[in-house]
């Protein structure tokens, strides 16, 4: 086990090191151009463009200029060009917003999915079925910055049934923490209730034909246990690797739109704000660590996934 | 769907106006008494229903029908041009890494998994935020800042690996069928062997992806516009009318609700049909549904 962990861990390394080299090429290599006049935003002065040449090596070669940018934005010591806040700062200071939303829309995507996708299955070829799968395909086709506006309007601002956007950190107030983050859960969750609901629905056909389900019935177990006890467990495990992957996307970046619309102030409305000011710095600094963090995300799933199934650990 | 794709080609045609004509201070009639285009405050006029301002107008008075076929125009073709590339260029890498294996099967697969470590929508944005600026130019390959091209490309290649692992994969499953190895013994090298024995075989997949890949590529189109790094304003797109709309929500709703309507319309249109192609070719395949990630 501990050779597994170990040989996964140094394949981890190799990873981020390649993901570091990436996100370099694609800031400050692949686009033409001065980089530091990148860097330097919108209208910069002729000196400050010659300081950031300076502060960021770019005048050197190119594995300088490597470790430089490194050395500056895992180092935490990048600054926006454009409002002088210092990056990571500004990170943190958004992970919780992230981290609330992309965990309660996680929570609703799964829960709704599942229910959904086993419905459809059990009711296969029903009209229900039909419904559920045309709802499906409705909500992967939904963008998410159009729904949350819509909803963030109709039911927030017009209805007045919630908050019109904006985040209450969970230390101040539990309630209004939950209350402010019910629609941006849903707005996100609904492209993956569509994608989970469909995968867990073929699942489920596919397994309700597995030799140990007639062995279920056959032993006289109800309906009901059968597919809650044998089905749905086995049906599970490709989703639950999913989930690990798509709950990291989204933390990692992958709820910038939702958190513009609704303005939650996390780290994908920092990313989002900088996008639009063609502020390069902290694009760069949520990129490189939205990556770094998809990557150690799949490790540890890796790992726990190894601990409690064996086979994996073999092949 | 038919209707969508259609209707932008006439668009010059159909509308009268050109889609960047304001019309700030203008006036229209309306049930006999003239209404300002634009309110002194303002708000833009909502849709008329017919003739002049069908779906009404926006800030500057320019007609949000004509721009919505006029956007519909840049989105589709981004869309289309963006899959195309996508499905080219993974079929390359996907059929190349798994004819050769080995250390080109490595390369390319390790390649494939580090842009898959980010998440699309990001990958997209650092993409277009960095060559929003100063535009590309790699070797013979040019492209200025803020033209199409350029979304085309980001879109492409952000795709690349969602669609270049299955194939590889189907790739490595067929090499080991009989029919290439005779396709060896009759002399045929790489490069005949793998456009005349295994493409026709891939075929099936890259027709179940192709819609679905359109269909992605059309909303990261919109969503990088919405950001601001897609398609430049004055240049419609649904995704920087969008942008533009969901700021007046409150005084002027159809300006966000009417290109996110054709938006979705779109989407959920080439969907079923993707569903469908699927459920035809390959009814047992998931692959597909994996090429959906944030």
């Amino acid at each position: 086990m501990s050779r597994f962990v170990l040989s996964r861990l140094a394949q981890m390394v190799v990873v981020l090191f390649a993901v570091s080299v990436l996100t370099f090429l694609i800031f400050n290599v692949i686009p033409n151009g001065d980089p530091a006049a990148r860097m330097a935003g919108k209208s910069p002065t002729a000196t400050q463009v010659e300081a950031i040449r300076a502060e960021w090596g770019f005048d050197e070669s190119l594995p300088v200029q490597y470790v430089r940018t490194m050395e500056k934005v895992l180092g935490g010591g990048a600054i926006s060009y454009f409002t002088q806040l210092n990056v990571r700062e500004e990170i943190v200071r958004g992970l919780p917003a992230t981290l609330s939303l992309a965990i309660g829309a996680a929570i609703l995507w799964m829960v709704m999915g599942v229910a959904l996708g086993l419905l459809g299955a059990l009711r296969a070829g029903r009209i229900s079925d039909r419904l559920l799968t045309f709802a499906a395909l409705a909500g992967v086709s939904l963008p998410v910055f159009w729904l949350g506006a819509l909803l963030s309007y109709y039911l927030g601002f017009k209805a007045g049934w919630f908050p019109n956007g904006g985040y209450v950190p969970l230390t101040e107030d539990p309630l209004d923490w939950a209350y402010h983050l019910v629609l941006p859960c849903t707005a996100l969750a609904v492209l993956f209730v569509g994608f989970y609901s469909r995968i867990l629905r073929s699942n489920v056909l596919d397994t309700l034909n597995e030799d140990f389900v007639r062995t279920a019935r056959a032993k006289g177990l109800s309906e009901r246990q059968v597919v809650l006890r044998h089905v749905l467990r086995n049906s599970l495990i490709p989703i639950v690797t999913l989930w690990g992957l798509d709950f990291g996307a989204v933390v990692a970046g992958g709820a910038i739109l939702t958190e513009t619309v609704f303005d939650l102030q996390g780290v994908g409305q920092y990313a989002a704000e900088s996008v639009g000011q063609l502020d390069v710095p902290p694009v760069l600094a949520v990129t490189l660590f939205g990556a770094f963090f998809i990557v150690v995300l799949n490790t540890v799933v890796d790992i726990v996934y190894a601990l409690l199934d064996p086979r994996i650990r073999v092949s | 769907m038919i209707a969508a794709l259609a209707a932008p080609l006439w668009a010059s045609a159909v509308a009268d106006r050109a889609p960047d004509r304001t019309n700030e201070t203008g006036t229209i009639e309306v049930d006999g008494r003239q209404v300002d285009v634009v309110s002194l405050d303002g708000v833009p006029i909502g849709p008329q229903w017919g003739g002049e301002y069908l779906l009404g107008a926006d800030a500057n008075g320019r007609d949000v029908m004509v721009r919505l076929l006029y956007g519909a125009r840049n989105s589709l073709l981004i869309g289309i041009a963006a899959a195309l590339l996508t499905t080219i260029l993974a079929t390359i890498v996907g059929l190349v890494a798994g004819y050769f294996g080995r250390w080109v099967d490595a390369v390319a697969r390790s390649t494939l998994d580090v842009i898959w470590a980010f998440p699309v929508i990001l990958l997209g944005v650092a993409l277009g935020t960095t060559l929003a600026v100063g535009g590309l130019k790699v070797g013979p390959l040019e492209l200025e800042a803020g033209s199409m091209a350029i979304s085309i490309l980001v879109i492409a290649v952000v795709y690349v690996p969602y669609m270049a692992r299955p194939i590889r994969g189907e790739v490595l499953a067929l090499r080991e069928r009989e029919f290439v190895e005779a396709a060896h013994a009759q002399g045929a090298g790489p490069l005949r062997t793998m456009a005349g024995e295994l493409l026709p075989n891939l075929a099936s997949t890259i027709v179940v992806f192709a819609p679905l890949m359109v269909a992605n590529a059309i909303l990261l189109e919109a969503s990088l516009s919405f950001l601001g790094v897609g398609v430049m304003p004055p240049d419609p797109s649904w995704g920087n009318m969008i942008d533009a709309g969901v700021d007046r929500l409150v005084t002027a709703p159809h300006l966000a609700i009417a290109p996110g309507l054709m938006l979705v319309l779109t989407v959920l249109a080439l969907n079923v049909f993707g569903d469908g192609v699927r459920d035809a070719f390959d009814p047992r395949s998931k692959a597909a549904w994996g090429a959906r990630r944030l």
